[in-house]
């Protein structure tokens, strides 16, 4: 999947600044952002439920994102699972076959089963993880090669999230599928996702492979200056972000900066280096002032 | 850049499958309208049955039907009776594609969009724009259906109060409720109603809008519309001038009238004066008033003759009844056609 310059604006505001994303097969992709970042924005671009207002997305190998082309082989998972409440789940199932080529209703069948969920049910009747998991099942059942998920557990308990997660990257790692989806929530994407993009106020802030982005990024902590340059790096290219941490109750006063800094780069003086988890540093990325680091991959 | 879909299904099963999707989420509404349809086909039925029956006891009779003697002035009552009947079929003819427009048409679009389904419905292999014509495709197939064969009815219906002079095809109520005018101008009424569902997004909204769009359509344009196309190529001939006027000879004498003007409908009458000019209303009172003192009322025709005035009238003849049906129908679909479109594109664009 691809976007080149794509962006959208409503009126005066850009959803989504212009920005440029390359993002190769068969990988889970989490999008994360607060909420109005412009996430479902741009996941609508790329299943063409919206139209750019600059540039143009691409996906599984250049299709235009959107075209009945594109939409054959790429199944979406709308926020909230919007579904045809008066349909029962058998008559859901028989709709997705008819508006779809290919749909593997026994496999839907033997997943909802598997679920719990009663096919003669109506959908209105169902619970919202129920819901959830219907319209996930309808998506792959129709063997996409991408499957885009905005929010899918936005409606589920933590149980019940943890479960969606799993069955979602087994079924999906079966099928060899690639997935992109969108969360506020990073600590439960840390152990599926294999890339991350982050978006706020409409911006990619930060994207690239998770494994590399946690090499290159470390927690630092030192003295607390307040001062939010950290000298004596020579050679080094530094982006501090911070503070994650901005004092400890018990202890002397410290700063934790999250520092842009490859492995092998020297520990500033007077600082200790340990490693960042995920959330860590989405929320370091988050919370500084966004400091220009280039747009698009930064590893 | 746009690329076709490469593997559309066959159009067979392409079909097949929107008529599938459109019974899932439509059946309610498509069994309450087939209802209605049928509700109201059945009352014009047993009232035309009636008619029918009437019409053959006239006939029997031998009834004359300008001069009737006898028992025919009863019989004819009977038949007068039931184009009260016909004219309430007529309304309700032209009120059903309203009903249509209104709960097949305005949710059509404005309730996926209300609800949120449109995010499902439009990302799904079929592709947004295939199943947005799918969908129109199948609910006009059946609305066509249903007004067709509503339509048929009422000509069935009205033929013998017509054959009777009571009543002509000609007139705005049976002009644009034949099976060919009731048709296009349902598919018009479900794409007014599917545009402004699309435009407006809200359901109960969309409803009232449409409603209210509709009944104006109804009112103004389909009554326009009709006299203005009546008066489209009319020809006109020199005539005799009836004292009861226009409107009667459009319904009973027209059949009495020479072969050009049967089964014509009458448009305007004039009288050119001796010196070849059209005499003004006054001029007409004036004249009549002389036709009046010299006794001629009975037969005005030779007094005028005499007199070298002649009436002309103008019309239009039998043979054109069908063209201008197809006219109206063709301006009524190219506006529903152009709605449609429109529908699309902007569905598109959203």
């Amino acid at each position: 999947m691809r976007t080149d310059e794509l962006g959208k604006r409503y009126r005066r505001t850009w959803a989504l600044q212009p920005c440029t994303l390359r993002i190769p097969a068969g990988r889970v992709v989490a999008l994360v952002g607060p909420n109005g970042a412009g996430k479902t924005t741009l996941l609508h671009l790329i299943v063409g439920l919206a139209t750019p207002t600059t540039g143009a997305a691409v996906v599984l190998d250049g299709v235009p994102a959107g075209t009945p082309l594109a939409l054959d082989r790429v199944a979406f998972v709308a926020q909230d699972a919007p579904l045809y409440g008066r349909l029962s789940a058998a008559e859901t199932l028989d709709l997705a076959r008819l508006l779809n080529r290919a749909f593997d209703r026994r496999r839907a069948e033997r997943r909802l089963a598997e679920l719990g969920i009663p096919l003669g049910r109506r959908v209105g009747r169902l619970s919202g993880g129920q819901q959830a998991q219907l319209a996930l099942t309808l998506a792959l059942a129709r063997h996409p090669e991408l499957l885009i998920l905005d929010e899918p557990h936005a409606r589920l308990d933590p149980l019940a999230r943890h479960e969606f997660m799993a069955s979602l990257v087994a079924e999906a790692d079966r099928d060899g599928v690639s997935v992109l989806l969108s969360s506020h929530i990073v600590a439960e994407l840390e152990p599926v996702a294999d890339d991350l993009i982050l978006l706020t106020g409409g911006e990619v802030r930060l994207a690239g492979e998770i494994a590399v982005l946690l090499r290159t990024h470390a927690m630092l902590r030192g003295p607390a200056t307040g001062v939010r340059e950290v000298a004596g790096l020579p050679g080094t290219p530094v982006v501090l972000r911070g503070p994650a941490v901005a004092a400890r109750a018990d202890g002397p006063r410290e700063e934790h900066l999250v520092a842009r800094l490859p492995a092998d780069a020297r520990t500033p003086d007077g600082w200790t280096r340990t490693g960042v988890s995920l959330e860590e540093l989405v929320l370091a990325y988050l919370r500084e002032p966004p400091i220009h680091i280039g747009r698009g991959w930064t590893g | 850049m746009t690329v076709l879909s490469a593997q559309a299904p066959p159009a067979g099963s392409f079909w097949r499958s929107m008529v599938g999707v459109t019974w899932l989420q439509h059946r309610a509404t498509l069994v309450s309208a087939l209802l209605v349809y049928v509700g109201v086909g059945a009352a014009m039925a047993v009232q035309g049955v009636r008619v029918h029956r009437s019409y053959q006891q006239l006939l029997a009779a031998g009834c004359d039907v300008p001069r009737p003697t006898g028992n025919c002035p009863r019989l004819l009552d009977a038949m007068g009776a039931a184009t009260g009947g016909l004219s309430a079929a007529d309304a309700a003819l032209l009120v059903l594609p309203v009903l249509l427009g209104v709960f097949v048409g305005a949710p059509l679009l404005a309730r996926e969009l209300e609800s949120g389904t449109f995010r499902f419905a439009w990302t799904q292999g079929v592709g947004r724009r295939r199943w947005l014509l799918g969908k129109l495709a199948v609910l006009g197939g059946a609305a066509v259906l249903l007004s067709a064969a509503l339509g048929g009815l009422a000509m069935w219906y009205a033929r013998p109060i017509q054959a009777a002079g009571l009543s002509s095809r000609w007139q705005s109520g049976p002009f644009n409720d034949s099976a060919v005018t009731l048709s296009a101008w349902t598919l018009c009424a479900l794409a007014v109603g599917t545009l402004i569902g699309l435009l407006v997004g809200r359901t109960v909204e969309a409803m009232g809008l449409v409603a209210a769009a509709l009944g104006a359509v109804v009112a103004v344009n389909l009554l326009w519309l009709h006299s203005a196309l009546l008066g489209v190529g009319a020809r006109s001939m020199p005539s005799t001038p009836s004292s009861t006027g226009l409107g009667t000879l459009n319904t009973a004498a027209d059949r009495a009238a020479g072969p050009p003007l049967a089964g014509a409908w009458l448009l305007r009458g004039w009288y050119i004066g001796p010196d070849g000019r059209r005499l003004s209303g006054s001029e007409v009172s004036s004249l009549w008033d002389d036709i009046a003192q010299a006794g001629a009322g009975k037969d005005p025709g030779s007094w005028l003759g005499e007199h070298r005035y002649t009436y002309w009238v103008s019309y239009q003849p039998a043979d054109r009844y069908w063209q201008l049906q197809l006219a109206q129908a063709a301006i009524v679909l190219g506006v529903g056609a152009v709605l449609v479109l429109a529908t699309v594109r902007l569905a598109r664009r959203r």
